[in-house]
This record gives C-alpha cells, structure tokens and sequence, in this order.
C-alpha cells in the first residue's frame, strides 16, 4: 500500500493487543474499539467478507492496521477526534511521496507525469487486485465440511473496466486439478471438492488471478477480472498458456483482438480472414480473393457466424475486404478438425466470430482512420450493470476518392461499402439475460456509368439466456441470416435488365450445457432452420426492354438437428469427447423438379419429365448421424496426445466455378439430383510446451474425405439456370496433411510460425463420360498449395513502439495450361485438357508494420495509436494467375499479379 | 458479366496490381487434328482446311495432307473434296447448299483415319437490319473514334443466334506522289500509281449475341467494332463490312466457349479454362479430341462508310508527319539510288535546268504498307 506510507507521520497515541485468525473484521473493530478509546468509521462495503488475520503484540494501531490493509486497497487515516476513517480506492496526491522515483528511476519532465499516471493506474489495479485476491468468499449455506464431498460454484466472468463477460476464461483449481473455461457469455460452473481453496484465473488480455473461496455448498460467484495494463495495449497472453497441451480441443484457432492488432494490416484494415490465412492449414487461392480454404475444403464449406448467424458472403469490395469490423470483435475461433456437436451444416469448418457486448459501466469508444475506411464503434450502459449497447459502424470513402480522380471513366464509376453492427445485452436478473443484436453489410459498385451491383447481408438475432440452477443453463436463439445480391443494366434501351437472387436463412434454436460434475460437461441441444431462396430472377427495366421476364421457382428446405455432446475426464490423463448430432433435411414444394432417365447421364437429353409437387409437400429428405469423437491422453503437463473424428453433412452449397468466389455466385438447396456432401475427418495431433509454458507446439495431422462434392462440368451455367444439375456432377474430395505450429506468445519477440504439408484432391468418376473430370482420375483442387509456411514475429521495444512482421511462402495454386495452339478461322487458338495439371509460381510475401502507441496518460480524453504499414515489403510480383488470350489473331501469355508493389499504408486508431 | 472491367479498374484505382506479358512455355502437347470448314451459299468454292495442332511455343503451321475429303447430304449427294495446296481441300465449284438439309463432312486421312462431323442443318440468315456508326469517346484510354453497331431482327422469331465476322477497309495516300523513277540509269514515267493505296483488316475475336432472353428476335445495338483515333483508319474513307450468320444453339455455345477459354480471361473470376468440344468425332475412338466445328449457314452482308466529313472534330494521326523531300542535282541521281532513295520527281527550277526531288521509299510507296489495287466495292 503505497500512499499509506505518509501516515507514519501520525503522534501514535493507541497500542493495541491481540490475536485474530480469520476475524470478521466487523468483531476486530468491536475488539479495538473495546480497548481504546477510537470510533472505526467506514462504509461496511470496504470491508465486505474481509478477514483478519495477525497479531497485534503490545504495538501501536497504526502499524497493525498498516499490517492488515497491506496489499489492499483500504486507506485509513486517524484524526484528531480519535477517529479511524477508512477509505476505498485510489486517491489523486498532489504530492508523490519522496522515494517513488527512485523506484521508477525516471526523471522530472513531462514524461514522468505520464509515467506517473500509468503507474498509478497499475499501482491501483495491482491493489484492487490484491483486494480481491485477499477477501474470502463463503458459498453456500456453512455447513461442517466432510472430506470427499463436492458441490458446485458457478457464475460468471466479467471484465470489471467494462462488465463485459469474458470468453474462453480458464477458472480451476489445483488440488485436485479440476478446471472449466467459460463460455461465450462468461459463464462458469465448476463441481470441486467442499472446503477451502484458491481458484484460479486466467484469460487472454487480463492479469491472472486468483480468489480465495470457502465452498461449504452450491453457491454462485461472479469473479471480476482485470484488463494487462489497459492504456498500453500491452499484450501479454499469459493465460490459456497450458491450453494447448490441458485442453481437450484440437484443430482449434482462437484469435482475439489483441493479437489481431499484431498481423500488418493489408491496406490498413485489420482483416481477420486474411489474419487467419497465417493459420496452418487455411489457404486461400490469391490474395484479394474471396473465401478461405480449410483443409482442402471449398470456400462454402466454412460454417462462418457471427453471433451464431449465418454469413453467407463475409466480404466487401470483390473480397479485398472482409465484412468484419475489426473494433467489434471480441475473439474469433476456428474449427478446423475435432468440431463439437453444436456445430453442424458445413464440412469444411466453423469460423465463429464473437462480438463484443457494450460496456456496462461506462460510455466509451473507439474508431480509426485507414486509407479506405473510417470506423467508429461507442458503447455503454443503459441502466449500469444491466443494459448495454454497443454499436459500430464502418464504411468507405472510395466513392469520394474516386470522384477526385481526373479520369472520366472512374468519375463516372463508383465503389462503396459500409458494414453495420449493434448489439444490446440485458441482464434481466440473477438467471435471465437477453440479447439482441443486428448486423448488415451492404456493397455497392457501378462501372463507367453501365451496369451497378449492389449485394447484402443482413443479419438479426435475439437470444434468452436462462439459468435453471448452478449446473444448467440454456439459451434460446431466434436467428435470422439474409444475402442478396442485384445486377442493373439499362444502357442498351432494349436489353435493360435488373436481375436479383437472394436467401433467407430464419433459424430457431435451443442449446442447453449440463455440468454434472467436475469430469462431466454435457451440451445438447435442439435447432431447425427454414432456407428460403428466391434463385435468380431478371426483368426486364424500363418500357422499350424486350427481356424476357424469367423468375426461377424459390426453393425451400428445412435443415433440423438435435445433438448431444459430453466432455469426460475419465482420469488426469485421459479425458474423451463424445458428440452425436442427427441432422435432417427436407427440400420442400411448392417447386417442379425435372426428373432424368434413371439409367443414364443427368443431361438435357436424358430428361423424361417434370414433377410438380405441392406447397410443403416434401420433395426428398436426407438426414443421417454425425459422429463426433476426441480423445486426449496427456503426458504429465507438458505434452498431450490428442485424437479427433468427426462426420459433417451439408445441405446448401454455394455454386461457382470461377478462381475467386464472387459476389454473384448462388447458394443452392440440396435436392433430388443435387446430393448434400459429406464430410469425414480424422485428426491426431500432438501438443507440447516448452520452456514454462511459454513456448507451444503441436504437429496435427488429418485425412478428410468427401462425398458428392460438387463439382462443375466444363464451361457450366451457374446463373438462372433452370436444369442447374445438368451442369454439376456430384464428385467426391480427400485431402490430407500436417499442420505444425509453433507459438511464443509472451515476451519482447512474440508470434507464430506455422508450416503445412496438405493435398487437397478432387475427383469426379462419373459413370458416364459427361460426369468424368480430367478422365475420372484425382486432379488437384485450384486451392491446392502443397507447402505453406507462416512466421508471424512482434517485436516490442517499449510500451509504445512496437514492430511487426508476416512472411508468407506458400507453393504456388494449380491452373489449366494450353497443351496446344491452332489457327482457327485465321486466329489462334489454345487447347485446355485436363484441369489444374500445372502451377503457378510460388508465392512469397513479407509485410512489416510499426505500432506507435500516443501519450499514455491515463487522464488523458483520447488513447491514440498510429499504425504505419507495408504490404508486401519486397514489391515482388507474385503471380495471382496465369492465363492466355488471343488479341489480335496471336495468343499472347499473361501473368496477374494483385499486389505487384510494396503497398505503404498508414492508420490512425483512437479510443476515448 | 464485367469482371473484366471491374477488374481493371481496380488496378487503375488502386495502381498496384500488374499484367505482365510473357512468352508461354510449353508444357506438354498433344497433336490433335484441326479442321475448319463453313458451308455457306457464297460464289466460292466450299473449302476445308485440315492441320495440326502445334505446342505452344511453336510457330508453324503443320497442314494435313493427303486426305480424302467429301461433303454428303442427308439425301445422299456427295461432293468430293480436292487438295490444292497442302492441307486445303477445295470443292469442284461452289455448292450452293440447300436451306434445311442436313450436312456431313467426313474425312478419312492419310493414316487411315476416319474422321466425321456431326449433320448440320443449312440454316437461313436474316438480313442484318442495320450496321452503323456512331461516333463515341473512350475518355478513360484518352480516345475517340467510332463504334460499329449491329440491329438485326428476325421477324420470324427463328434464329436466336448470330455471329459476325467483319473486315475493315480503309483508304490511305503517302506522302508524295511520286511521278518519276530512276531505274536502269535512267529516269522513267512511272506508270503504276503507288500513292493511294488500300489496306484491309479483318476480326480477331469472336463477335456473336443471343437474343434468346428477349421476347423478340431482336439485337439492339450490338458493338461490334471500336475504330479509334489511334490509327489513321479514319484519316480519309473507311469501309466496315459485316457478315452475318445465324448459329444454332448447339454452335452458338461452342463458340461461346471458345471465346471464355482464349478471350475472356484475366480477371479475378476466371472460369476455369476447359476443353472447347466441337462436333467431330474419330468413327472408331470416341474419345479422341477434334478441334473445330461444321458449321452451315446462309451469309449476309452490309458495308458502311464512314467519310472523314462525318466525323468532324476528331484528329487523325498522319502516317507520314516525317516524310521530307530533298533535292538534288541530276549528278546525284545514281549516288541517292545508291542509297536507296526514291525519285519523286523534277522540277525545272530555270530554263532547261533541272533538279530532282527524293524521298524515302516509305514516304512514296504506299504498297510497302497497302495495296494499290482498288477494291471493286470502292
């Protein structure tokens, strides 16, 4: 206790005696007051479940008292009226006490008052940490204590600046080592044995952290936890350290928004899908592009969420961008093998984006300024404690931009984006919490005054949170996921058209988590969801339009699931996961569905009929078991061996047979002709920390197959086609790999690097040579990038400067090469045969970004920081394609290259 | 869809991407047969040219020679093909195919191969409704010029698809008109004029439009052709003419897919380039590969001029800015010879003294870049 030094100044006129171990403090003061003749004056919160435990030998009040409140955060003072006040928190000295800079060892400027602040606001977090960590807590009713007995403290974590709930937090105790992590609302509920014990925290971006309980019965807790050295971001990942080795996950990438900030950002937007492209096994066809590819999975296949909906295109600007705004995300996670039950819909992965819930103590926000956007985000109570919001919105000035330019081509175009996304989080009381939240994104663009497009998501949700009793909670979701995109052309007066496509994803569910006991968890749940597509429709614009009205019929499907899930310790070794989903789909009327030969190709030719089937009338239904297994087995604390195997089906796929996923390709229902796909993945990794726990590393590796992966014939017609299941064939996938990654996450140099090995194959066997690829043989995916190495380095030089670095080499994607030239009709020509036979060159890019963190005072209205950014640093021009066009009668080669420049960018971030 | 466009406008807006050109390598061939034949009801004879594909770092053209070579109808008519140079098979006289009978092509090569299009229907082709200009800036290349359009209609509502193929045609004078020339040691009349002259080009992509979405049998303004300021096209008369075919849909999407894989590409949405099928085939593999498509159909055809009148306002790049005359005594005459310079002509600067203005070739021969022979159409 710092400041209390000056109280040594004080005439000591009281000597006091005596002994008290674990003394309510109200029975010391009755104790004191009895022997002399002092009034203890204070508010009974200061010294709320506050014990006292010392002895007090013939010594005067002031050193005993000194005693008691060292490393607390209680001041006293004893005036002339014999009176002993008692004060709580931290106090603004006009004067520092002599010897303080002799421990910073700084000097007198300006600095030092910055310093002053920052330390102070240490000083006080260190002793309302102390505080905490000091007091008792007795749960449940007191009770004697019996050996062998157990019982349940739940509640939640909260972060104590903001009231945020936090996620992913590890509350365990060490003897026996019992532990849970939070879940997305911060909550816990731990089975241990009754008695007394420390329980321990810890959780990304706050001080670990203990609190002393006493557990005599079921009782709850909420524990308050204390952001790293909030004004100077600096980040120090010390919790979760033995996660990777303890936990039961693998296949699991958690990114939070402090580690976000440490990738360079490309074009001054912190980006989190590009941030997870330095993941192992996540590759992407060519920067700039559209969508993620997880272990040999296809763009589509990644269940991507935001608050639990649907996201069904997560970028902006042709996929530059993704929809996400950096300043509302709270942590990202990323599935990639050994998914649990919960999830299910997609093959490939689970990209689950969490938002941040406003600030229930007080009104802050934050924003930036990068060459392309500007970012706000506020947040803060409504009713402290309870009600918050948070709202964040970004949008670009490209418009603006491009207006400035003197080229009247690009006058006349226009490119714009904006995302939006509010939040409101309402504990109703002890048990009930809702929230509620909105989310849209919106992109706009028109080329030389011809043709706009414009697409959307939109997204809403509403979700209850009941608390049964300590060892059950459940939430009830109602989810509401939308993407449309719109094509307007009225150039040419008689073939003006607006063509739309949209689907509406509206979803209800209920997810319920069991704590049995300190070796179970248990999660089960129920959920169904309506798909709602209108796929495609053009009409014609304007009075002189001779198009031809074409709507395509909706389609409708519902997509139903129940799941069970159980964690199991079944010793401190072992601990096994079992998850059973059943999923089941229904494509429903009112819809016609062209029926094919039964003995031959699906072809124009071979169809026999139409069959049209009523409103609701069930057209096919699939549905089938999804097993989920893991297993750990782990070596003493350092290392871990872990096993998963997980079965996924799919019953809506996104259709493009282009590079680059683009904003107008369709999502389309699983249906007779169309199969849903199947996804099969084993995974077995091994985990160990090095050095303390500082340094993790684990190799994994997985085989994937898939069945009925689409896959598109040759010169395909995705967009209002009618047969659409002419064009595909229902091909099948397997890819495999082996992912290992290395991580240091504290310290002066901090980051990753991470190198995989994976081939990613697809094949279409067809029994007919209209549905065989390249022969029927396996042929690589276009996202097929063999070797990929990461290396992710933060260099910290002080709290206010910092250096980050991103290298990136990856084998270069396959394309389809001309294996012959001919003249044909007096111009050349090229021959393609089979698919993705060749590579483009290898990819190599390293980016270097500069942190500068602005004046720390803590008093201070606004936290700034400047973020100075090259992309791609050695300018080489790595190939996006490869391709050959005949100009002029001659074929001539071409290599694309998006970004063939060190791109040098600069942003400004503030937070008030 | 204007990936294309959106696509370059990103890398003019945010200038960082690049296009950089390169000499493909080749990466494996495979030699597959080439056949290009059109039936049509022209005055020519119906010509088939057969070849061989060839790796894509090579330039050569590979004719297939010594095959035999015959178009049959549905009803039995045969007509024998003749070799008249290497690879190029010629039809004793024109055909004059009917409109609505089928047609084969078969062709047995010198290996024993043989090799059969698919029938093809003789298709009628409506007359193209109109070809125009209109004159029509690109600001964002800087440039100006015309751009051809094409409305066709069917009113029959029975063709639905079309192809163009057009061939340019445009007048040009040198420098000097040169009236003399030195040759033997002797300065001659010269009788062939070689300062106007006429070049041709003809379309290097594939132009073709569907009306199949429409509720009538119309094109509107298709563009066809954009002649800009860049060249001296426009510098004096310019002549832009149109054929148009109808295609079925079967060959209509075969050149659609031509054009995706060798025309369309270089965007961020790149289909995936595939094979091109046509519609012959290997009678005895099925699986063998023929590059090419029979096609046959009625041609129609419509020229436009467009006159340096009516398109005021536009600069024309002169050719010849550069071309200077130099004059010379008669004793010089065999030394600029020497040279390589070419006689103009004299110019009788007193009395019965002469002397001799000369240029380059280039500045007085308009063959070395045209043809003096005028076109019947001109």
């Amino acid at each position: 206790m710092l400041f209390a030094d000056n109280v040594f100044c004080q005439e000591e006129r009281f000597v006091v005696d005596g002994k008290y171990e674990d003394t309510p403090f109200e029975l010391f003061v009755k104790d004191i007051e009895r022997q002399v003749p002092v009034q203890f004056m204070y508010h009974p919160q200061i010294v709320d479940s506050f014990y006292v435990s010392a002895i007090f030998n013939r010594e005067p009040l002031s050193h005993g008292l000194k005693r008691i409140f060292a490393d607390t955060q209680v001041y006293f003072f004893i005036n002339d009226r014999n009176q002993v006040i008692l004060t709580q928190g931290y106090q603004v000295k006009d004067k520092l006490p002599i010897n303080y800079f002799d421990r910073t060892g700084l000097a007198n400027s300006e600095a030092e008052l910055e310093v002053v602040d920052y330390l102070e606001e240490e000083e006080k977090k260190k002793n309302l940490q102390k505080s905490m960590e000091n007091t008792i807590t007795e749960i449940g009713a007191k009770s004697k204590i019996k050996d062998g007995e157990y019982s349940n403290v739940a509640g939640y974590v909260r972060d104590v600046t903001t009231g945020e709930p936090l996620f992913g937090a590890l509350v365990y105790i060490d003897n026996p080592r019992i532990g849970v992590a939070t879940d997305q609302y911060g909550f816990y509920s731990l089975t241990i044995p009754t008695g007394k014990h420390d329980l321990f925290l810890r959780c990304i971006g706050f001080k670990d952290s203990k609190r002393q309980i006493i557990l005599y019965g079921k009782g709850t807790m909420d524990i308050e936890l204390l952001e790293d050295v909030i004004p100077l971001k600096e980040v120090v990942i010390e919790a979760e350290k033995d996660v990777n080795v303890a936990g039961m996950q693998m296949g699991l990438d958690k990114l939070d928004a402090q580690s976000m900030k440490k990738v360079p950002p490309i074009l001054g937007e912190v980006d989190v899908l590009k941030i997870a492209l330095t993941l192992p096994g996540v590759q992407t066809v060519g920067e700039g592009a559209n969508g993620i590819n997880v272990r040999g999975g296809t763009a589509d296949q990644n269940l991507m969420l935001i608050n639990d909906a649907t996201v069904f295109n997560p970028t902006h600007l042709f996929g530059f961008f993704s929809s996400f705004n950096p300043d509302v995300i709270k942590s990202v996670e990323l599935h990639k093998g050994g998914i649990p039950a919960q999830y299910g819909g997609r093959i490939s992965s689970v990209f689950e984006v969490q938002t941040k819930e406003g600030n229930n103590r007080k009104f802050v926000g934050s924003g930036g300024i990068s060459p392309v956007t500007t970012r706000l985000t506020f947040e803060g109570p409504i009713i402290k404690d309870k009600l918050s919001y948070i709202v964040g919105g970004r949008s670009t000035y490209s418009n603006w931009i491009l207006k400035q330019l003197p080229n009247p081509a690009i006058k006349n175009s226009n490119a714009s984006f904006y995302d939006f996304y509010a939040k409101l989080s309402y504990d109703v009381n002890e048990n009930n919490s809702l929230y509620a939240s909105g989310y849209m994104s919106k992109d706009q663009f028109k080329l030389n005054s011809d043709t706009s497009y414009s697409y959307a998501n939109e997204n809403a949700s509403l979700q209850w949170k009941h608390m049964f009793n300590n060892k059950l909670y459940g939430i009830l979701s109602g989810i509401y996921s939308g993407y449309s995109y719109g094509i307007f052309s009225e150039k040419n007066v008689v073939n003006a058209f607006g063509m739309d496509y949209s689907i509406k994803n509206y979803s209800g569910k209920a997810d319920f988590s069991f704590f049995p006991s300190s070796k179970h968890k248990v999660d089960f749940g129920v959920s169904t969801m309506l798909y709602a597509l209108q796929p495609g429709s053009l009409v014609p614009k304007g009075s002189e339009s001779l198009i031809n009205e074409v709507i395509l019929e909706n389609e409708q499907g519902v997509e139903s699931a129940v799941y069970i899930g159980e964690n199991f310790d079944l010793s401190s070794n072992v601990s096994l996961y079992g998850g059973f989903r059943y999923s089941l789909y229904q494509y429903l009327g009112p819809k016609t569905v062209n029926e094919y030969a039964p003995n031959g190709p699906i072809e124009e030719g071979t169809k026999i009929g139409e069959h049209e089937y009523g409103k609701n009338e069930m057209i096919k239904t699939y549905q089938g078991p999804e097993l989920r297994l893991s297993a750990k087995y782990a070596f003493g604390v350092q290392s871990s061996l872990k096993f998963s195997y997980n079965k996924m089906r799919q019953y809506i796929n996104m259709l493009s047979n282009t590079t680059s996923i683009s904003p107008t390709d369709i999502w389309k229902l699983s249906d007779p002709n169309i199969l849903p796909q199947v996804g099969d993945q084993i995974s077995l990794g091994y985990y160990r920390n090095f050095k303390n726990n500082t340094i993790e590393g684990s190799v994994e590796v997985y085989y994937k197959t898939i069945q009925d992966m689409i896959d598109f014939k040759s010169g395909a017609k995705l967009i209002l086609n009618e047969d659409l299941e002419t064009d595909i064939i229902n091909g099948e996938g397997k890819s495999h790999g082996v992912e290992v990654l290395l991580k240091k996450k504290t310290g002066k140099l901090n980051g990753w690097v991470s190198y995989t090995y994976s081939r990613a194959m697809i094949r279409s066997d067809g029994e007919y040579s209209s549905e065989q690829i390249n022969n029927g043989e396996y042929y690589p995916a276009s996202y097929d990038k063999p070797h990929s190495l990461n290396v992710l380095a933060n260099w910290k030089f002080s709290r206010r400067f910092s250096i980050s670095s991103n290298l990136a080499y990856s084998t270069g994607r396959p394309i389809t090469y001309p294996i012959a030239k001919y003249y044909y009709n007096g111009i050349e020509r090229l021959h393609y045969s089979e698919r993705n036979q060749f590579r483009i060159p290898n990819y190599f890019r390293f980016d270097l970004s500069m942190n500068i963190e602005g004046n720390h005072k803590v008093t201070k209205f606004n936290h700034s920081s400047w973020t100075v950014a090259v992309y791609n640093l050695t300018g080489r021009d790595n190939a996006y394609s490869i391709y050959f066009v005949s100009s002029e009668g001659k074929v001539k080669g071409y290599q694309l290259s998006i970004f063939a420049n060190a791109i040098p960018t600069i942003t400004y971030n503030f937070r008030f | 869809m204007n990936w294309i466009y959106i696509f370059l406008f990103l890398l003019m807006v945010l200038h960082f991407g690049c296009v950089e050109e390169f000499d493909p390598s080749s990466k494996g061939h495979e030699n597959l047969l080439v056949v290009e034949a059109f039936l049509s009801n022209d005055d020519e004879n119906f010509i088939v040219m057969l070849a061989r594909s060839t790796p894509i770092d090579t330039n050569a053209v590979i004719p297939e020679w010594g095959a035999d070579v015959s178009l049959v109808s549905l009803l039995g008519d045969q007509f024998d093909l003749f070799e008249t140079s290497s690879g190029t098979y010629e039809s004793n006289g024109p055909i004059y195919p009917v409109v609505g009978m089928d047609y084969q092509l078969k062709i047995q090569t010198r290996n024993s191969k043989t090799y059969e299009s698919k029938m093809v229907k003789m298709r009628d082709t409506p007359p193209i409704k109109d070809a125009y200009f209109k004159f029509e800036e690109i600001p964002s290349a800087g440039l100006k010029g015309v751009q051809f359009y094409i409305d066709t209609e069917d009113p029959n509502n029975n063709t639905w698809f079309y192809r163009w193929e057009w061939e340019e045609t445009w007048i040009f004078r040198v420098a000097f008109r040169a009236n003399l020339k030195y040759e033997d040691g002797e300065i001659k009349d010269r009788e062939e004029d070689i300062f106007t002259c006429w070049k041709s080009g003809r379309s290097t992509s594939i132009e073709i439009a569907t009306s199949k979405n429409l509720s009538k049998d119309i094109i509107n303004e298709y563009p066809i052709n954009y002649v800009s300021s860049e060249t001296d096209r426009l510098s004096q008369r310019y002549s832009f003419n149109v054929k148009q075919y109808s295609l079925s849909e079967e060959s209509y999407n075969y050149w659609k897919e031509l054009q995706k894989a060798t025309e369309n590409l270089g965007t961020l949405f790149d289909p995936q380039p595939s094979i091109v099928k046509g519609n012959y085939y290997n009678v005895d593999d099925e699986n063998e590969i023929i590059l090419g498509y029979f096609d046959a159909a009625v041609v129609r055809e419509q020229r436009v001029f467009v006159n340096r009148a009516d398109i005021p306002g536009i600069k024309i790049p002169y050719n010849y800015a550069n071309c200077e005359d130099s004059i010379v005594s008669k004793y010089l005459i065999p030394e600029m010879d020497e040279w390589g310079w070419e006689m103009i002509d004299e110019e009788e600067v007193a009395p019965g003294s002469f002397v001799y203005h000369f240029s380059t070739n280039y500045c007085i021969d308009c063959t070395i870049y045209g043809t003096n022979t005028r076109p019947d159409f001109w």
